[in-house]
């Protein structure tokens, strides 16, 4: 199946998760993937786990996670 | 005086009284978690959590949107496959769940089981038996609140490019699917005889956006399977949309407030069930029970003598993975190998994760023998070293002056060597699939099984396994 990795088209096997596609993305650009794992979002800006079950056709950017730390900023009730 | 009190309470207070008579305000909270993933760790603090907001406010829906199963050893290796999380939701006190295409995972009848110990249904509307099959899954369902009002919850289930959910098609047999989108508009009649109309979907979080636009007669989709954490909630088309990342870390709250039985207002927002500083004592205990790793140490078989090395290791790992229909010639890389000896004597479930802890799953290519060979060289070229291991056939690289790979000798069990151009079933690890370069026409797929489990199956069916002195990669200079 076919998903977007930073407006790079990555094909990817069926049933691929989000780690998958990050890998082939890096592979393809031929850089190391960081060590300080990136944070990936969605195309509604929405943060998606690694192992998070892939869409074809699915938009996905990768983000720096210094800039995006969302989930402190939840408080509880 | 009786007449001048009677006044100042007809003037002050029965305006009020009135205005009230008819403004019937009520808060509705809807709960949900997705994707759990059998991670039962969690639950604890998690019931703690839902508790304390049910001790605040008295009408409370508890729901899952799917894929409690497959991602946790002590659940999916329990003897009864999957219980301990089903137990946890009980006491938990879920309304409903999604069904998720891991529920397929363990296979229909261990489903069937988990589907009748569950004290709440697994819905799904967009399926449909063709033969006979054990699962009792609802389209829908309708809660009825101790105040009357009453919640529609319609479930959805994720199905692939191939009308299939995400799990291997044989766990699917009797069973026929079609996209939720179109299926979800034959029940929106369900917003008319409900207060409150929620989607309950395992679609993924782009195709719940999509139901949403076509459908707003729902006043909540809240889903799961692509594992997103919906940080800023946002409505579409008049629907909001939320899912809460995986594995129980966090909760999706929705508040409806509703006057005359009207919804009025929504507001959604994420909690962190980390966060949250008390726990439940009972699940406490029982996680504690289950933890106990009492199943991880079942013994699956024996091993003849040591099993040492890459080699060895690789050799089993990959016959392991080759066991499998249809797949006839199965690749491990050295790296996903994580112990150096699987010791002569019993061999217990435990050993064979501390051997594969990584939850790979085994992806199926059709390759030819030319691509087959560009896998081998350039894993080889990775390092300069044997990387792959292999089962269905074994190799010979062939190394130039400098030490790189520049062909493959591939050579099966009888002597022959392969034909350039025949194509093989081959099964490698996701992680080869999506981390090593090679030559493939074949897009490949997902068996939804893991290496470990393809492991624990084959010692099981084996009983006894013995690779003393088995190798079947060598590498050689082009020189020799």
């Amino acid at each position: 199946m076919t998903v977007f990795v930073n407006n790079l088209e990555i094909k990817v096997f069926r049933g691929a998760r989000v780690m998958n596609a990050i890998k082939l993305y890096y592979s393809g650009i031929y850089e190391e993937i960081p060590k300080e794992l990136p944070v990936i979002v969605d195309h509604y800006g929405n943060i998606i786990d690694f192992d998070g079950e892939l869409l074809n056709l699915q938009r996905l950017y990768i983000i720096d996670p210094q800039v995006l730390n969302k989930a402190d900023q939840y408080e509880n009730p | 005086m009786k007449i001048l009190k009677f006044c100042l309470y007809f003037i002050f207070l029965m305006p009020g009284l009135i205005l009230n008579a008819g403004n019937d305000t009520t808060r509705v909270v809807v709960l949900s978690v997705n994707d759990m993933h059998a991670k039962i760790d969690n639950f604890p603090k998690f019931k703690s959590l839902v508790d304390s907001i049910r001790s605040v406010h008295p009408y409370v829906l508890l729901l899952s949107a799917g894929d409690n199963f497959t991602g946790n050893p002590v659940v999916d290796q329990y003897p009864e496959k999957g219980y301990p999380i089903v137990e946890m939701m009980n006491l938990t006190g879920f309304d409903a769940s999604a069904l998720g295409n891991h529920e397929f995972d363990y296979g229909q009848d261990v489903l069937a089981a988990r589907l009748f110990q569950a004290e709440f249904p697994f819905l799904a509307a967009n399926l449909f038996y063709t033969g006979q099959t054990p699962l009792d899954i609802k389209p829908y369902t309708i809660i009825t609140l101790n105040n009357g009002l009453k919640a529609g919850i319609l479930g959805l289930i994720q199905i692939n490019e191939a009308g299939l959910p995400d799990t291997h098609p044989s766990r699917l047999t009797g069973i026929e699917f079609s996209a939720g989108i179109e299926v979800a508009q034959e029940y929106n009649w369900l917003a008319d005889s409900c207060n409150i109309f929620i989607g309950l979907s395992h679609l993924g979080f782009e195709a719940d956006v999509k139901l949403a636009e076509k459908m707003g007669e729902f006043d909540l989709i809240v889903g799961g399977h692509t594992h997103t954490l919906v940080t800023n909630p946002k409505e579409y088309n008049g629907v909001m949309v939320m899912q809460g990342g995986s594995g129980v870390r966090y909760v999706t709250m929705t508040t409806f407030c509703l006057v005359d039985k009207k919804i009025i207002s929504k507001k959604s927002q994420i909690l962190q069930v980390d966060k949250h500083s008390r726990s439940d004592a009972e699940l406490e205990s029982l996680l504690e029970i289950y933890n106990d790793n009492r199943e991880l140490n079942e013994v699956i078989g024996k091993a003849i003598s040591d099993i040492v090395g890459k080699d060895e290791l690789g050799c089993l790992m990959t016959d392991a993975m080759a066991a499998i229909h249809p797949i006839e010639i199965a690749f491990q890389n050295n790296g996903g190998i994580r112990i150096d000896r699987l010791p002569k004597g019993e061999i217990r479930i435990k050993d064979v994760y501390k051997l594969d802890p990584f939850g790979n799953e085994i992806i199926l290519y059709q390759m030819t023998a030319k691509e087959i060979k560009s896998l081998i060289i350039n894993a080889y070229n990775r390092d300069k070293e044997i990387d792959l291991q292999v089962s269905g056939l074994s190799y010979t690289v062939v190394t130039d002056k400098d030490g790189f790979a520049k062909d493959a000798i591939l050579t099966f069990a009888d002597g022959n060597q392969a034909i350039e151009n025949r194509t093989f079933i081959v099964g490698i690890s996701s992680y080869i699939a999506s981390s090593y370069t090679f030559d493939h026409t074949d897009e490949g797929r997902s068996l939804y099984t893991i290496t470990a489990q393809s492991l624990i199956n084959y010692i099981k069916l084996a009983k006894e396994v013995d690779y003393h002195g088995a190798v079947r990669a060598f590498a050689k200079s082009e020189e020799d």
